[in-house]
């Protein structure tokens, strides 16, 4: 499953998840789908999060698990 | 998002269909004459009397149906105007695709309304060669393939929709 720390950096920044979705042209709703874990965002998502957030993608998205399989 | 009219559409749309099946059904029933030469032409319909007061009361409430989708489809243009919406367009208006999660779920939902089709289709297609088919009856089948293809989109997006409210 892919696992992330979206929630915790946004945090960090005290960002919403709507000032996220703004910053990285996304909604708010998808913000929490990601947070979730309930969407995989695309390469290019993942990349302007991650600059958003100000860390590596690899920092921000990881697998666990049977998905390394 | 649970109020966006894109996410409503559908059951305006199962609405008007049930709707015109009540129109086609009364219509289908009534006594029904065609004249047409060279200089005339006339069709007239004589309904009876439970028949035509259905109608009578069914044809306010469709157009006040189509008066209220229409302002609400102003509604939303005003509140969105870079993302106009029209019926006349060949898109389906239920489709969400303001980023890729939303693309993403309006496509597993039009996935479940093919694989209900690639079903539905065929087996329409051998009920009516197989049982003696009326008018009435091909237009009851359509209505029901319609009905089930906005439900099964409307309770897919509704599913997504309210998760992330909750």
């Amino acid at each position: 499953m892919l696992k992330n720390r979206v929630k915790e950096l946004r945090a960090r920044y005290s960002y919403t998840q709507g000032q996220l979705g703004e910053k990285a042209g996304v909604t708010r709703q998808t913000i929490g789908f990601i947070e979730k874990g309930e969407f995989s965002p695309s390469i290019t998502l993942s990349l302007k999060l991650a600059h958003i957030l100000e860390c590596k993608v690899d920092e921000l998205f990881w697998l666990e698990g049977e998905e390394w399989k | 998002m649970k109020k966006d009219f894109r996410v409503q559409y559908p059951l305006w749309q199962i609405s008007f269909m049930l709707i015109f099946f009540i129109i086609a059904f009364i219509i289908s029933g009534a006594t029904t004459s065609y004249f047409n030469d060279k200089t005339s032409f006339s069709y007239s319909i004589q309904l009876e009397a439970l028949e035509g007061g259905i109608m009578f009361l069914i044809i306010p409430v469709y157009l006040i149906m189509m008066i209220i989708l229409s302002s609400k489809v102003s509604k939303y243009n005003k509140e969105h105007p870079t993302k106009k919406i029209s019926v006349w367009r060949t898109k389906p208006l239920e489709y969400l695709e303001d980023d890729e999660a939303w693309q993403m779920i309006t496509r597993a939902a039009t996935q479940k309304v093919y694989t209900f089709f690639t079903w539905s289709l065929p087996l329409s297609a051998v009920f009516h060669l197989i049982i003696p088919t009326t008018k009435l009856l091909i237009i009851l089948n359509i209505v029901i393939l319609s009905l089930v293809q906005y439900l099964i989109f409307y309770v897919h997006v509704r599913k997504h929709v309210t998760e992330e409210e909750g």
